[in-house]
């Protein structure tokens, strides 16, 4: 797209027609103002560019602005569809005092290109007024208490931030700044006007209290490195990583704690930030091993033109059990095990890091099933997709032969290779967890490899599979496997075969025992 | 003259520990459970700190039986088995080792480590950080065909963490050459019906290759069969006189 040289202004469906959204400054020039209809401001201005806008995408814009600027105060939150509310009480002084903060505030954000009016007052109705319609020949920064009355009265009507129709109301009454509205007698507004007006009065006035309410809470265990030159290369995060790591641990060891749960978040200078999320198997606080988990995470960090702060936050502590070496044979060898299991974990996955563990059921399917590592020797269950319960296709595809149809189940278990870019979500068991068998049962034979889901195949003269003939030997069987009577019927009762092939090898098929009688190769045996 | 042929023999010694061409000496091994085996071997076994591959027939469960039935003979401690799933594997579907299959041949599957990588690369990775884990028993990548820089780097990462690294590579014809330290060929065999005490596991094992020779006794094939009485590996009988001889 050509770069734009003349006016522009984004344009939103309004009442009547289309209308205008927002101008830039030679819009402005010219006359255009946001509400105006499209027409209109082409007959003012007939080299205006006008362009959808986006107020979702805006919003989202203005959240992360609201993150980074958390740089400045743990208190940061969005504040209508313009504007950020910052509450830096007890923070100004880490910038030099209000002046520096709002210098180093306005700075930043002139690098990064945004428009801005910055505003600092006793309250937020204050600075809300304040940025949007002081004088041009004032300053950003209110004086303190009722000396900024005078500043403060002498605003426009539009400064209280009231209804659109109840400021019409009090602009036909000919009230026509906060000073005319003040001055009038309270009990006459209420009762005319009702509670509204006096109650953005008092707060702009600060004689009530107007709370904040922050984008994110702000969490326990959080350091922050910021740097006087941003960085961008990979030794440069991993030392300010390890030395971040240092300060939260010797935190952690004072409360006697360990993380489990780790958030780096890196602030670039272009006002966005990257969030790294890391867990860990059991409660860890030693600096090096702490940053082997991030240094696998490294390659996912976008520098862009450098990062300018870090910040590490534990999101989930627990209580540190020691280092003690076990007494029993490998207590050593447990702990490098699980900085293994932690490494794998977070570099593949929860889903792809699993141990085997017996199940009570009849379904050979589901026999087997994968216990997650993240938590340690109590093993809470994953239900795998490719461990669900298999039920025959409809008829219809069987009937067209050999074609393989990998269930819907099992596509989704293959879609699931999505980074795991998330904190980890505190694992709840998915059914009250029943009795375990703690050995894997041994009736009849079973294979090696389990085919999910089974393969159709065709019995006659031999055995066809996957469109090849197969001679078989001969067969052993059948072993009749019900479905779990307990639960619903999941499908047909199976008769199990084992079927040794002409070349060796030996087959673990069933045949559905209902009125198809279809023949599967459920898998292989040794 | 005298003393230069015990001179000749430890230069080759130190030689042969740079070149990396003998197994190392020191390594314990583990013994495959039967002396023919153990004896074609130069450790008596297979030997801790490096890689031994397995090449299985297409859609055959032998290599898997033979591995499962060498790991059933380890010490206590965690297995990783990394499983990946390559495109050309005609099972690309069968994600996984079955449990109650394995332990028919005497191995706890709640002893394993399931690992399932989506790419090479990552199963790779997660293959050398588990040879470095003093921890575990042994290492599986079932399905993994390295490359030979990857090799190279799993053999080192072996050596480092004394560990026993096995690859089930993936059905091949003709498979690249390798420094593993040993290369096995296991193929399923025909076996009576079960009526006639027959239709136990019973593979053709042949050893390909063992680096700095082997132990002298040849390398088979030999006819080996699962022995699920005694839950160990012997030789298979003959069956060219049916199973009626078989059974006398």
């Amino acid at each position: 797209m050509a770069p734009l040289s003349g006016p522009l202004a984004l344009t939103l469906a309004g009442q009547g027609g289309i209308r205008l959204h927002a101008v830039d400054g030679l819009a402005s020039a010219d006359g255009l103002r946001p509400g105006m209809l499209l027409a209109d401001a082409r007959a003012l201005c007939p080299a205006l560019t006008a362009m959808q806008a986006d107020p979702t995408a805006d919003q989202a814009a203005l959240s992360r602005l609201a993150l980074w600027a958390q740089r400045y105060t743990p208190q940061a939150a969005t504040d209508g569809p313009d504007g950020l509310i910052l509450d830096i009480t007890g923070c100004a002084h880490l910038c030099a005092g209000e002046e520096g903060l709002l210098a180093d505030l306005g700075s930043r954000l002139t690098r990064a290109g945004l428009t801005h009016h910055l505003g600092l007052g006793d309250g937020a109705a204050a600075a809300w007024g304040w940025a949007r319609h002081r004088p041009a020949s004032a300053g950003p920064l209110l004086p303190t208490g009722t000396r900024a009355w005078p500043a403060l009265l002498s605003l426009p009507l539009a400064a209280l931030r009231l209804d659109p129709g109840l400021q019409g109301d009090l602009a036909r009454v000919g009230l026509r700044s906060v000073g005319d509205v003040q001055r009038q007698p309270r009990a006459g507004l209420v009762a005319r006007y009702g509670t509204g007006p006096v109650r953005r009065l008092d707060r702009m006035l600060g004689i009530t209290a107007e709370p904040v309410a922050p984008q994110a809470a702000t969490p326990q265990w959080q350091v922050r490195r910021a740097f006087a030159e941003p960085i961008a290369t990979r030794e440069a995060i991993e030392g300010t990583v390890l030395s971040l790591l240092r300060d939260l641990s010797a935190r952690l060891e004072a409360a006697g704690r360990g993380a489990r749960r780790l958030v780096l978040t890196c602030f670039r200078t272009d006002a966005s930030s990257q969030d790294l999320p890391i867990g860990t198997a059991r409660p860890l606080r030693d600096p090096p091993s702490l940053l082997k988990l991030f240094r696998e995470r490294f390659d996912q960090v976008d520098p862009g033109f450098g990062i300018e702060m870090m910040e590490l936050t534990a999101t989930g502590t627990d209580l540190f059990t020691g280092e003690q070496a076990g007494l029993a044979v490998g207590g050593g060898d447990a702990f490098a095990l699980s900085g293994l299991l932690d490494r794998l974990v977070n570099r593949l996955g929860e889903d792809h890091v699993g141990r085997p563990v017996p199940r009570d059921t009849h379904r050979p399917e589901q026999v087997m099933e994968l216990a997650g590592e993240m938590e340690g020797g109590d093993f809470h269950s994953l239900t795998l997709p490719s461990l669900t319960a298999w039920a025959p296709p409809s008829p219809t595809v069987v009937g067209e032969g050999l074609e393989f149809r990998p269930s819907p189940a099992l596509r989704e278990g293959e879609g699931q290779n999505s980074p795991p870019a998330k904190p980890w979500p505190k694992p709840q068991p998915q059914r009250p967890a029943p009795s375990r068998p703690r050995t894997w049962r041994m009736e009849g034979t079973r294979p090696l490899l389990l085919l999910h889901p089974p393969e159709p195949v065709q019995m006659g003269q031999g055995l066809v599979w996957r469109g090849r003939h197969l001679s078989v030997d001969w067969m052993e069987g059948p072993e009749r496997i019900r479905p779990d009577w307990w639960r619903a019927r999941t499908g047909p009762t199976r008769d199990y075969y084992r079927a040794q092939l002409s070349d060796g090898r030996r087959f673990w098929l069933f045949r559905t025992a209902d009125e198809r009688g279809a023949w599967y190769l459920h898998g292989l045996c040794a | 003259m005298a003393d230069t042929i015990p001179t000749i023999a430890a230069l080759r010694e130190r030689l042969s520990i740079m070149d990396r061409v003998r197994p190392p000496k020191g390594r314990t091994a583990l013994s495959l459970g039967l002396s023919c085996l153990d004896a074609a071997l130069a450790g008596g076994g297979l030997v801790r700190g490096g890689m031994h591959e397995f090449l299985p027939a297409p859609a055959d469960a032998g290599a898997l039986g033979f591995v499962a039935s060498i790991l059933s003979g380890l010490p206590p401690g965690p297995i990783l088995w990394c499983r990946h799933k390559n495109k050309g594997d005609p099972l690309g579907h069968a994600d996984m080792p079955y449990g109650p299959g394995l332990a028919a041949l005497g191995l706890d599957a709640s002893r394993l480590i399931l690992v399932r990588p989506d790419s090479l690369d990552d199963a790779l990775w997660a293959l050398e950080e588990a040879l470095r884990c003093s921890a575990l028993a042994a290492v599986v990548g079932d399905g993994v065909l390295p490359g030979a820089v990857a090799l190279r780097r799993l053999q080192l990462a072996a050596e480092d963490g004394d560990a026993l690294g096995l690859l089930i590579l993936p059905p091949l014809a003709r498979p690249p050459p390798s420094v593993a330290l040993t290369r096995w060929r296991i193929a399923s065999l025909r076996d009576g019906p079960p009526q006639e005490e027959g239709g136990r596991p019973r593979w053709q094992v042949s050893l390909l290759r063992a680096r700095g020779g082997g132990g002298g006794s040849g390398s088979g094939p030999w006819e080996v069969t699962w022995d699920d009485t005694t839950f160990r590996l012997r030789l298979a009988q003959p069956l060219a006189n049916g199973p009626v001889a078989a059974a006398e």
